[in-house]
C-alpha cells in the first residue's frame, strides 16, 4: 500500500514534467514459441503430481491452457523409476499426472522429463531434503478485540514462538506455514455442535520483506539460515485472524516447517517478489528463478514437519 | 598666433612622420615553428622589407617555435633577443644587429601572483605565462595562482588567455617576488598566440579526458525552453549520456548517477537536476568555469567513479556595478554583482525562479476534468540563489564566502465525488455519497555552502584553506481519504472514512574542511598536496504513515537508522616534465572511512602521461583507481528525489573502480582539433536494490553487491576556428552489470548502454550581432526489460493458479534510437560598454521526434462479441514534443 502510494506520486510527478499523451505501439520482442510449464512440489513418502500447462504471448488474453497430453517421467540418475499417469480434471481439481507406485525419498534426487506434441521437451532436476523437527511450539500474549460496527467480528491476535535446529555445515532453506483451525459451528437446542472446519493459511505482509525473509505470496514465511547456519533457532511472529464469533470458534494452531530443496526456494521466493512489485515502469522486472530446463515453472522437492498448539484453552 | 600654432603643428606632424617612419614601430606578422634564429631573421627581412643588418657569426644557433600577430617589430626583436648576446641599434633607417656582453646568473628566483580579469578582476583559471626563450611556462589553477621560476635576468614575459588581449610583460627577475596581473578581454581572438615549444600548454585540452565546458556554449547553444543549462552541454559530449530528453541523471563512461562527483566551489552537491533531469540546479550567470573529467582523474579528485565536473562560480566584479536580468518562458534569471571596496571586495549574486507554475495548475485542472473526472490541479515551481562575497586582504591573501541554495516544490491533489442508488430490502433505494481525495507533496533542495581563504605563503608556495557545507534534503507528503455517506433526506450519515496520512523523508548532510597547496619548486614540477576531512549524515529514508478511521488509527513507523561517517583523505601529485616531449602526472591518494568501529582505507594511484610527438600531435595515457564511500539507491532509475543516498556501512562496502585510458590529440592548423580515446573501466562493489525488493525497507537488508565494466571508444572533431565553430563527436561504448540478486545473477546491459552515440554542436556567427547554434543527436536506445510471454502454473492438489510474467533477460530489448535536432538564433544588440540586449529565438525537437522515455504494458477490460476481455497492449510514453522557446537578456 505505502509503496503503491509512493509509487503513484513518483509516476504523476513525472507525468507532468512533459509526458505527453500515451499511445499504443507494436513492439518486436520475438514470436516465443510457447514452451510446457511444469508445477510440482514432491516430498518423502508421497506420490508425484504434476501439473503441465504451457506459456502463452503476453499480449493474448491470459488463460490457462492445459497441456493433457503429455508424457512425464521420473528419473533416477539414468533409471526410469515411473511414467506418470494423466487424471483429467474432476470439479476442484486441476488436470494433472500422478505417480501410481513412485513415491520420493529422503536425501536422494529425482529428475523430471516432460514431453508433449509442439513443444520441445523439458526436463527439471531437484531432491528431496531431510526434515528439520519443530522442537518447540507455543502462543504468548493472546489478545481479542471486539468490531465496535459488528459485535460478532472477533479478531484474536497472538504470538507464536517456534523453536528449532538449523543444521550445521550446509545451506539450508526453509517454508515456514502457519495453519489456523477455524469450527464452524451451529446452535441447536442448546448444543453446540461442529459442522465444519478449516485451516486457514496465515499470510504475512511483504513490508518486511528482506534478502533473507520474505513472505510467500499464498501464506507462510520462505528464509535461509545464512545468518544463523548451525544455531537453535527461536523464530516469533505475530498472528491476528478474525472469526464471526456467532459462526465459527478458534481451533489450535498448525506450524509446518518444511526444509525445501534451494529450487524450492528460488522459485517460490521470485514468484513472491514478482507477485508482490508495483506493475509499473518504474519497477524494476523480477525475473522467475526455475530449475526447469527448456521451459518453466518448478519442480522441487521439500520436506515437512508438523505441530500445534492451542491459542485459547 | 596663427603662425606659431601652424608652427607647431608642422612640428607635430613631423614627429609623427618621423616616428612613424621608425622602423622598429613597424606591424609584422611572424609564425615559425622550431627555426633558427637566423631563419627568423630572414624571414622578417623577406617578407617586411626589415632593415636588419647582421654578421652571420654573431647569431647564436638557437630555435624558436612563435606564432604573433600584428605585433611591433621592437617586440619581436625584443622576444628574440632576450637573454642572448646580442642586442640592436637603429641606424637610421638601418637596424644594426651587434654584440652585447650579458651576465649568466646561476641563480634562479621565482615570480608568482595572480592573474585577473581586467574588467571585472574574477580570476583567471588556466591563463598561460610562458617564456620564449627558455620554452618555460606556466598556467595559472582555479584561483588564477602562478608561479614561474627562472633563471635570474631581465627578460620579457607573455601572459595571454583565450579571449583576452596577450601582454607582454618586462621582468626584472632578481629575487623572488609577486605580480599580479590583470588581462584586458577581447571580443577578437587573442592578438597574439604562442605555442610554446614542447607542449600544447596553453589550455587544459592537453589533461587526458579532460574538457573545459565553456559557460558561453550553454548561453548560445539551443536548450530546452531557451534555458541555458551547462549539463545539457555535457550531455553534447561523448562518453556522457542521459535518458529522453535528461531524464535520468547524467551517465559518464557507462557509471551509474551517483559516481559523478558534482563540485561547486569544491564542495560537492548531490542533487545536480530539477524536474528530474530537465534541468540543472545550475543557473549559468553564476558559473565562471567548468571542467569535465571523464578519466586519468588526478590524484586531488576523489569520492566517485566516473566523473568529476568541478564548477567554479564568479566571485563578483571588483571594479563596478554589474547587472543581468533574463526572462523566458520558463523561467526568470536576476544576477548582481559588483564592489563593496574597489579593488578589495565584491559580492555576487543571481537567482533564478521557474515560472511553470503561472500555467501548470489551470492546464493540469482542465486535464484532469476531461480525463478523470477530477477537481483538483498540479503544480511545480523550483528556485536557485547563488550568492558570493570576497575580500582582498593583502596581495597575498583573499577570503570568500559563497552560498548555494535551491528547491523544487511538487504539489499534486484532486478530489471525486459521485452519488449512487442501491436498492434497498424494502424495495426502495438508497442514497450514498462516495468521496475520494488525495494530495501529494514533494519538496526538495540542496544548500551548498563554503568559506574560502587563499593565501600565497611564498612565491613557490600557494594554499586554499576551505570549509564546505553540503545538504540535500528531500520530503514527501501525501494524503489520501475514502469516504461514504448515506444520504438521508437532506443529511449525511457517515458509513466509513478511511483517511491515509504518510510523509517521507530523507537527507545526506555533509560539514568538511580540507588544505590544498600548491608547490611549484622549478618549472619542471607542479606538485599539489592537501588533506581533508567530511562529517556526513545520512538520514536514509523514514516513512511515517498514519492511517485513520472513524475508530481507530494505526500508526506505523518504518525508519532507517541515521548513518555517520567520517571521511578523510590526503593526497599528493606531481605534474612534471620528464624529457623535452614527455609529461606526466603521477599522484597518490589515500582515503578512510571511519563508520562506528570500521574503517575502510584505501590507495588509489593515479598516473597519466603526455608524449608530444610533435608540435600538433599528442599521444595519451593514464591509468586511475577510484574509491566511493557513498551510494545511490533507485528502484526507478529515472534520477527522482525519492532515491536514497546511503552510505557504506559494515555490510556494505564502499565501491571501486579502476579505468585506464590511451588517447591521442592532433591539433589542425588554422581549423581546431581531432582527438580520439580508449578506454576500460572495471567498477567493483556496486549496489542495487534486490529484484521486488520493498524500498521502504531497511535498505541494509533489500540490496544486493555486483560489480560492472564499461569500454569504449569516443571520438571527437573541435572546430574553434573561423566564423563556424563547434564539435562532432561519435562514441562506441559497451556497459553491463551483474548482480547477484538481479536477472538471476545473468550479466545484463547496464541501461544506459548506447552502443552509438553520435553528436553535433554548431555556431555560426552571422555580423557581429547575428548567431545561428544547432545541436543534433542521435543515440543507440536505451535498454529496458519486458516481457515477451506469460505462463500459468497450477498447484496440482490446491488447484490454485499462478500467473506470471517472463521478461527472458534483462534489459534485452532496445528503445528505439534516440535522435533530436534543436536550433537557436541569438541576436545581439546594444553598446558593449553600457547596455547590452540579447534575444534567443529557440526551437527543441525540431521534427516533432517521439522519443519515448518507456514502455509500459497496458491491460484494459474490453467487451468484445458480447464478452468483456482482458486486451493487453504496449504503450510508449514519449517525452518532449517541438517547443519553441523565446529568451531575452538585458546586461548592463
Amino acid at each position: 500500500m505505502r509503496t503503491s502510494i509512493i509509487g503513484l506520486i513518483i509516476i504523476s510527478s513525472l507525468l507532468f514534467m512533459g509526458a505527453t499523451c500515451e499511445r499504443p505501439v507494436e513492439l518486436s520482442l520475438g514470436n516465443p514459441s510457447p514452451q510446457l510449464v511444469i508445477s510440482s512440489d514432491f516430498t518423502a513418502g508421497q506420490n508425484v503430481l504434476v501439473t503441465v500447462t504451457e506459456t502463452q504471448n503476453i499480449l493474448e488474453s491470459p488463460a490457462i491452457k492445459f497441456v493433457d497430453d503429455a508424457t512425464v517421467e521420473v528419473f533416477q540418475e539414468d533409471e526410469l523409476l515411473e511414467t506418470l499417469t494423466f487424471i483429467p480434471q474432476t470439479n476442484r481439481l486441476p488436470p494433472k499426472y500422478v505417480s501410481n507406485q513412485f513415491k520420493p525419498q529422503e536425501g536422494e534426487t529425482y529428475i523430471l522429463k516432460a514431453s508433449a506434441p509442439g513443444f520441445d521437451p523439458i526436463m527439471a532436476q531437484s531432491h528431496v531434503p531431510y526434515p528439520v523437527e519443530i522442537s518447540q511450539l507455543f502462543v504468548s500474549n493472546v489478545d481479542l478485540t471486539v468490531n465496535s460496527d459488528a459485535q460478532n467480528d472477533m479478531t484474536y491476535s497472538y504470538n507464536v514462538q517456534l523453536q528449532f535446529e538449523d543444521p550445521a555445515d550446509m545451506v539450508n532453506y526453509y517454508h515456514l506455514n502457519f495453519l489456523q483451525k477455524v469450527f464452524s459451528f451451529t446452535v441447536l437446542e442448546g448444543d453446540t455442535i461442529i459442522i465444519s472446519s478449516s485451516l486457514e493459511p496465515v499470510s504475512f505482509s511483504p513490508q518486511n520483506n528482506k534478502n533473507t525473509f520474505i513472505a510467500y505470496f499464498l501464506g507462510g514465511v520462505l528464509f535461509e539460515d545464512t545468518e544463523f547456519n548451525g544455531d537453535l533457532i527461536t523464530a516469533s511472529f505475530n498472528i491476528s485472524i478474525s472469526i464471526d464469533s456467532e459462526a465459527q470458534l478458534l481451533g489450535p494452531m498448525v506450524a509446518q516447517l518444511r526444509n525445501v530443496s534451494e529450487h524450492y526456494y528460488h522459485y517460490y521466493n521470485s514468484v513472491s517478489r514478482q507477485q508482490t512489485s508495483g506493475n509499473d515502469p518504474f519497477s524494476p522486472p523480477v525475473f522467475i528463478d526455475s530449475n526447469v530446463e527448456n521451459g518453466k515453472g518448478v519442480f522441487a522437492g521439500y520436506n515437512q514437519s508438523t505441530d500445534s498448539t492451542l491459542v485459547i484453552n | 598666433m596663427v603662425q606659431r600654432l601652424t608652427l607647431i603643428c608642422l612640428f607635430c606632424s613631423l614627429c609623427s612622420f618621423l616616428k612613424a617612419q621608425s622602423p622598429l614601430e613597424q606591424l609584422c606578422d611572424i609564425e615559425v615553428e622550431d627555426k633558427t634564429l637566423k631563419d627568423c631573421l630572414f624571414l622578417l627581412m623577406q617578407d617586411y622589407d626589415v632593415p636588419l643588418s647582421f654578421q652571420s657569426s654573431i647569431i647564436p644557433e638557437k630555435k624558436y617555435t612563435l606564432q604573433l600577430k600584428a605585433v611591433k617589430l621592437k617586440t619581436i626583436l625584443d622576444l628574440l633577443f632576450d637573454d642572448l648576446p646580442l642586442t640592436y641599434k637603429v641606424n637610421g633607417r638601418q637596424i644594426l644587429l651587434v654584440g652585447r656582453e650579458i651576465s649568466i646568473s646561476p641563480r634562479s628566483f621565482t615570480i608568482s601572483g595572480f592573474i585577473s580579469d581586467q574588467e571585472s578582476g574574477e580570476p583567471l583559471q588556466g591563463a598561460n605565462i610562458y617564456h620564449p626563450l627558455s620554452g618555460k611556462g606556466a598556467i595559472s589553477n582555479e584561483y588564477g595562482f602562478y608561479s614561474l621560476t627562472l633563471r635570474a635576468g631581465n627578460f620579457n614575459l607573455i601572459y595571454s588567455y583565450v579571449g583576452h588581449e596577450t601582454q607582454t610583460i618586462a621582468i626584472q627577475l632578481e629575487n623572488n617576488f609577486i605580480r599580479n596581473i590583470e588581462l584586458f578581454p577581447s571580443l577578437d581572438l587573442p592578438q597574439v598566440v604562442v605555442v610554446p615549444k614542447d607542449s600544447l600548454l596553453e589550455n587544459q585540452a592537453n589533461d587526458i579526458s579532460t574538457v573545459d565546458i565553456q559557460r558561453e556554449a550553454a548561453d548560445q547553444l539551443p536548450s530546452l525552453g531557451g534555458e541555458p543549462d551547462l549539463l545539457r552541454v555535457a550531455h553534447l559530449l561523448p562518453g556522457v549520456q542521459t535518458g529522453a530528453d535528461g531524464v535520468g541523471g547524467i551517465f559518464v563512461r557507462g557509471g551509474s548517477a551517483d559516481q559523478n562527483l558534482v563540485l561547486i566551489d569544491g564542495v560537492p552537491i548531490y542533487n545536480v537536476f530539477h524536474a528530474a533531469g530537465m534541468f540543472s540546479v545550475f543557473n549559468t550567470n553564476a558559473i565562471r568555469s567548468a571542467k569535465l573529467v571523464k578519466g586519468g582523474f588526478p590524484a586531488r579528485y576523489g569520492g566517485r567513479l566516473s566523473s568529476v565536473l568541478d564548477i567554479r562560480m564568479k566571485e563578483g566584479n571588483l571594479k563596478k556595478f554589474k547587472g543581468q536580468a533574463d526572462i523566458g518562458l520558463m523561467t526568470g534569471r536576476l544576477t548582481l554583482e559588483g564592489p563593496l571596496v574597489k579593488d578589495k571586495a565584491s559580492y555576487f549574486i543571481s537567482a533564478r525562479r521557474s515560472f511553470i507554475d503561472w500555467y501548470l495548475p489551470s492546464i493540469s485542472a482542465d486535464w484532469k476534468k476531461e480525463n478523470n473526472d477530477q477537481i483538483g490541479q498540479t503544480n511545480y515551481y523550483f528556485y536557485d540563489i547563488n550568492a558570493k562575497v570576497n575580500y582582498k586582504f593583502s596581495n597575498r591573501d583573499k577570503v570568500y564566502l559563497s552560498l548555494y541554495s535551491g528547491k523544487d516544490f511538487f504539489d499534486d491533489n484532486g478530489r471525486t465525488f459521485f452519488e449512487l442508488e442501491v436498492p434497498n430490502s424494502s424495495g426502495g433505494t438508497s442514497r450514498f455519497l462516495s468521496r475520494q481525495s488525495y494530495n501529494d507533496r514533494f519538496d526538495w533542495g540542496n544548500t551548498v555552502s563554503s568559506l574560502r581563504w587563499n593565501h600565497i605563503i611564498s612565491e613557490k608556495l600557494f594554499s586554499n584553506v576551505t570549509l564546505t557545507y553540503s545538504k540535500l534534503s528531500v520530503d514527501i507528503d501525501y494524503r489520501n481519504e475514502d469516504n461514504l455517506d448515506r444520504i438521508v433526506s437532506e443529511d449525511l450519515i457517515n458509513i466509513f472514512n478511511v483517511i491515509n496520512v504518510g510523509r517521507f523523508n530523507s537527507s545526506i548532510e555533509d560539514i568538511g574542511g580540507k588544505v590544498d597547496f600548491d608547490f611549484v619548486p622549478n618549472s619542471k614540477h607542479y606538485v599539489r598536496l592537501g588533506f581533508g576531512l567530511t562529517r556526513r549524515e545520512f538520514i536514509p529514508g523514514a516513512l511515517f504513515f498514519n492511517g485513520t478511521t472513524d475508530e481507530f488509527q494505526v500508526r506505523d513507523t518504518i525508519f532507517n537508522d541515521p548513518i555517520g561517517s567520517t571521511e578523510y583523505n590526503f593526497y599528493l601529485e606531481d605534474e612534471v616534465e620528464i624529457s623535452k616531449h614527455i609529461r606526466a602526472n603521477i599522484g597518490l591518494r589515500l582515503s578512510n572511512l571511519r563508520l562506528d568501529n570500521i574503517n575502510y582505507g584505501y590507495l588509489q594511484p593515479r598516473f597519466a602521461i603526455n608524449w608530444t610527438a610533435r608540435k600538433d600531435l599528442v599521444f595519451k595515457a593514464a591509468c586511475s583507481r577510484m574509491v566511493q564511500y557513498l551510494h545511490l539507491l533507485s528502484q526507478s532509475g529515472f534520477g527522482l528525489p525519492s532515491d536514497l543516498w546511503v552510505s557504506s556501512t559494515k555490510n556494505v562496502e564502499p565501491q571501486t573502480s579502476w579505468q585506464i585510458v590511451a588517447g591521442v590529440d592532433k591539433r589542425l592548423k588554422n581549423i581546431g582539433e581531432i582527438s580520439g580515446e580508449l578506454y576500460y573501466k572495471a567498477m567493483d562493489k556496486l549496489i542495487n536494490y534486490t529484484e521486488g525488493a520493498n524500498i521502504n525497507n531497511n535498505w541494509e537488508d533489500n540490496i544486493t553487491v555486483g560489480n560492472g565494466t564499461a569500454y569504449g571508444l569516443e571520438l571527437m572533431f573541435k572546430k574553434t576556428k573561423g566564423s563556424m565553430t563547434g564539435w562532432v563527436s561519435y562514441g562506441l561504448s559497451y556497459t553491463n552489470r551483474t548482480f547477484e540478486k538481479i536477472n538471476l545473477g545473468r550479466t545484463y546491459p547496464f541501461t544506459y548502454d548506447r552502443r552509438h552515440d553520435f553528436k553535433i554542436a554548431l555556431s555560426q556567427r552571422i555580423g557581429n550581432n547575428f548567431q545561428l547554434t544547432a545541436n543534433w543527436l542521435f543515440g543507440t536506445g536505451t535498454a529496458f526489460s519486458a516481457a515477451p510471454i506469460r505462463f500459468i502454473t497450477v498447484n496440482p492438489i490446491t488447484g490454485i493458479a499462478t500467473l506470471n510474467k517472463d521478461f527472458g533477460a534483462k534489459n534485452q530489448f532496445r528503445l528505439p534510437n534516440l535522435h533530436r535536432l534543436d536550433i537557436s538564433a541569438n541576436l545581439y544588440f546594444g553598446d558593449p560598454d553600457n547596455v547590452q540586449h540579447m534575444f534567443k529565438f529557440g526551437v527543441y525537437n525540431v521534427y516533432n521526434r517521439r522519443n519515448p522515455l518507456y514502455y509500459k504494458l497496458r491491460e484494459s477490460i474490453v467487451l468484445f462479441d458480447g464478452d468483456f476481455e482482458t486486451q493487453t497492449e504496449f504503450v510508449e510514453i514519449p517525452m518532449l514534443p517541438f517547443l519553441p522557446s523565446i529568451n531575452y537578456t538585458i546586461k548592463f
